[in-house]
């Protein structure tokens, strides 16, 4: 026994002598993964130079692939090995790679050329890129430029450098590594024949990077119709710009971009309790791709007719929740709830429903008291002939409490109580039954105990 | 009667007013006392005068049998242990409600429950294998109409069998003062305190239970399910609070009875050890002999007199007059003097 407890102790002892020393084996792994992803991760820093000498950078992936030695970090799977070099320059002085492609000059790529070991092919392109960057915008620099299409309509070809040079792309890529055909003048006659097949095409261009990004797209609603050759569907430039590109995260709130289509549905969502809070600057209050997304990116656009959608009917309790927990709490819990949740889709009455969608207003709060006639109407969308004394038995978002609907909450108390006591009344009364049975109700079948017990009276 | 009491007591409170010079209260009391009075003994009347077995062991020539008072037990013992037939205890009529509610009530639990824990796993299972939530809820629905005609049937059923075939023992489904006594003394049989258990009449403080709780269960249950199957009609004439006072109620009342009938009304209907496993009673109508004598000795004393007073009639034989308050009596049947006394049997 107390060998036992001896034991305890020291093992107990020790316990603090063993976390010490994981934490140690511990910290060396995760600040080598700080120093080694965090940079690229952060957004707007310049990539990690190569340190070592390529001798083909077709083989990068043997060391930095997903198997290898020093695997990529996550957000760059799909991305394929000829792109490498487009933002890790292979260069012995680290701050000159860091530095802006549009802003290097010849005789510093002469120098990289000579001291480093990168090899030709990618410190040509790379030249190429730069040196094309100067010598395109001689033409595409001219505020106002535009080429005429097949079909009449005029292409503008203006690039506004500076806005190339701040966005996510400035001072690693240059003209050439997105129009790689146009690495000569005059350059290739141009496929597209419209405006909009000319955006749509584009998506290509970055899908040469953004691997990962173009899957989700595709799955969205805007690259399904891309892919069924709606050229007017949204494609990358739409959104994140052509040249000023922009991270997702930065414009994710931007329902203006979605206006830009999306005029109809956007006017109503501007005076929505959403839209003016949107309006006046917070960033917190739900836009589009909120509402519109189950993946929190605007890659995975979904129509509202798709059952998986966040804003179809199974999905809007959910999807509202996400921002309004104490909504959904009553609401899963509610009769229209429960009918949705149990598969009633077609009819059970959802957020939107009652509040609108594009248009969501609060239908009663503190501030404003509870509207019988307002929510009346709200009911009699689907109760046909709800009148306003029907709407008096709606409990809102709130549990019934002494203040608020008395009526059901002492209801939902007596009965509580009342369960409680009855049942409890009735098990113990079977179990002392059963208990009274196994002492002494079988000796008294022996004595032939039914006649004796009449006489006990 | 009454007056008598009245008077003297109002004088005395008129005194009392007097006293307290116009004390409101005490003028209230001394208008309500009397009332009260009065109400109290009526009720004492009518309770005694519906409860007491006494009446129903009234013989055919009027003569008043008090078997619990007058009977030796030597001679009651002796009497119950007779052989006969078993004892009819529920008609064609009571049998088929039975088995109208138990389904109806099976069919309700099985589709209502997964209705209010719909979150549990299987209540999901269970819906979707019956082919979704609407037809849940359509079957729901039909087997609640088959439980309220089942309701009216037991109504009919039972004003019928009072008002014209004169049958009390509906009546005796009332709860007494003896079923709280009763009660008592079976849990200080339970524990040991005391050897004698109660003895029922006609039904125990349990089956009484468990017929009003059906009772209350189906005003509340079957109440509150219309107000959700008609929400909006009903809120023309009844305030809107009262839907999801309905909502709440519905589910937790089912949700006592479901708990009630399948440990309790189970238990003493099929699972404990005196008709384990299965009880056919309610589905026959028959109780053995030796049981009901066991389980409602009150009210198999009531059936021995009838049987006795049928058998006088039928086949005449001694009439069963007792000395009222005399030494031990001699009821059991004398074959030898039957011929005699069937021309002196009244009616």
């Amino acid at each position: 026994m107390i060998d036992r407890m001896k034991r305890g102790v020291l093992w107990l002892a020790l316990l603090p002598v063993f976390l010490a020393i994981a934490g140690l084996l511990w910290t060396p792994a995760t600040s080598w993964s700080a120093e080694n992803n965090a940079p690229a991760g952060q957004p707007g820093a310049a990539p990690p130079p190569i340190k070592h000498p390529v001798a083909d950078p077709a083989g990068c992936l043997q060391c930095h692939g997903p198997a290898g030695p020093k695997p990529l970090p996550a957000s760059h799977n799909g991305r394929g090995v000829e792109t490498c070099t487009m933002c890790h320059k292979p260069a012995t002085d680290a701050g000159q790679a860091a530095s802006g492609a549009l802003e290097a000059t010849p005789s510093q790529e002469g120098e990289k050329t000579a001291e480093g070991s990168a090899p030709k092919e990618s410190s040509q392109t790379s030249t190429g890129g730069e040196n094309a960057s100067s010598n395109c915008l001689t033409c595409h620099g001219q505020v106002g430029a535009t080429v005429k299409l097949e079909s009449g309509e005029e292409l503008s070809i203006y690039v506004d450098a500076s806005a190339l040079s701040q966005s996510v792309h400035g001072g690693t890529l240059g003209c050439t590594d997105c129009h790689k055909d146009k690495t000569g003048y005059p350059h290739n006659k141009l496929e597209a024949t419209t405006v909009r097949a000319y955006a749509s095409a584009g998506s290509a261009i970055c899908s040469s990077c953004h691997q990962s990004e173009r899957e989700a797209y595709s799955q969205s609603v805007h690259g399904q119709m891309s892919a069924a050759g709606r050229t007017d569907a949204a494609s990358c430039a739409d959104c994140h710009t052509a040249h000023a590109v922009k991270k997702g995260v930065e414009i994710s709130y931007e329902f203006s971009i979605c206006a830009k289509c999306h005029q109809n549905v956007t006017d109503s969502y501007k005076s929505s309790v959403h839209g003016t809070l949107a309006l006046s600057g917070n960033k917190d209050a739900a836009t589009c791709v909120d509402c519109h997304t189950t993946t929190g990116t605007a890659h995975g656009l979904q129509s509202g007719s798709d059952p998986d959608a966040a804003s179809a009917p199974e999905n809007v309790a959910q999807t509202c929740g996400a921002c309004h927990p104490k909504a959904l709490e009553t609401y899963s819990t509610s009769f229209h709830g429960k009918a949705m949740r149990l598969g009633v889709t077609h009819s059970a009455a959802t957020c939107v429903d009652c509040h609108g969608a594009y248009g969501v207003q609060r239908v009663h709060g503190p501030e404003a008291p509870l509207d019988d006639a307002k929510v009346a109407s709200a009911c009699a969308k689907c109760h046909e002939g709800a009148d306003e004394n029907f709407a008096k038995g709606w409990m809102g978002h709130e549990e019934a409490s002494p203040n608020w609907f008395p009526a059901v909450f002492f209801t939902e108390r007596f009965l509580f109580f009342l369960t409680t006591a009855v049942v409890a009344f009735g098990v113990v009364h079977v179990e002392l039954d059963l208990l009274r049975w196994f002492t002494t109700g079988r000796k008294k079948k022996n004595n032939k105990g039914v006649k004796d017990d009449n006489k006990d009276s | 009667m009454t007056t008598k009491i009245v008077n003297p007591k109002t004088q005395d409170a008129e005194r009392e007013i007097d006293e307290q010079a116009g004390t409101q209260k005490g003028a209230t009391l001394a208008i309500l006392w009397p009332f009260l009075a009065a109400v109290g003994l009526m009720f004492k009347r009518a309770v005694s005068s519906a409860f007491a077995y006494s009446s129903e062991a009234r013989l055919d020539d009027g003569t008043e049998v008090l078997p619990e008072r007058t009977l030796s037990e030597a001679s009651w013992n002796e009497l119950a242990t007779a052989e006969g037939p078993d004892i009819s205890r529920f008609d064609l009529h009571q049998r088929i409600q039975h088995i109208l509610m138990f389904t109806s009530f099976i069919v309700l639990a099985a589709t209502g429950l997964p209705q209010k824990f719909h979150t549990f796993g299987p209540s999901q299972w269970f819906i979707t294998s019956l082919g979704g939530i609407e037809m849940v809820q359509t079957i729901h629905h039909v087997a609640a109409f088959v439980m309220l005609f089942d309701c009216l049937y037991h109504g009919v059923y039972l004003v019928h069998g009072i008002l014209r075939k004169k049958d009390i023992n509906p009546l005796r489904m009332i709860p007494s003062p003896k079923d709280f006594l009763d009660a008592a003394q079976m849990f200080l049989y339970f524990l040991g305190i005391s050897d004698r258990q109660p003895k029922f009449d006609r039904y125990s403080y349990l089956e009484k239970f468990d017929y009003w709780a059906v009772f209350w269960g189906i005003a509340i249950i079957g109440g509150s399910g219309l107000v959700m199957l008609f929400p909006v009609q009903i809120t023309k004439v009844l305030p809107g609070q009262l839907v999801p006072v309905a909502l709440a109620a519905h589910s937790d009342e089912a949700v006592l009875a479901v708990g009630w009938i399948f440990i309790v009304h189970l238990f003493y209907a099929h699972l404990a050890p005196r008709v384990f496993p299965f009880n056919t009673s309610i589905f026959t109508g028959k109780v053995p002999r030796e049981r009901y004598r066991e389980e409602h000795p009150l009210d198999y004393r009531r059936i021995l007199i009838k049987e006795r007073r049928q058998q006088v009639r039928e086949q005449g034989g001694p009439r069963l007059t007792l000395p009222v308050g005399g030494g031990a009596p001699d009821i059991l049947p004398n074959p030898d003097s039957a011929g005699e006394e069937s021309t002196q049997e009244p009616r």
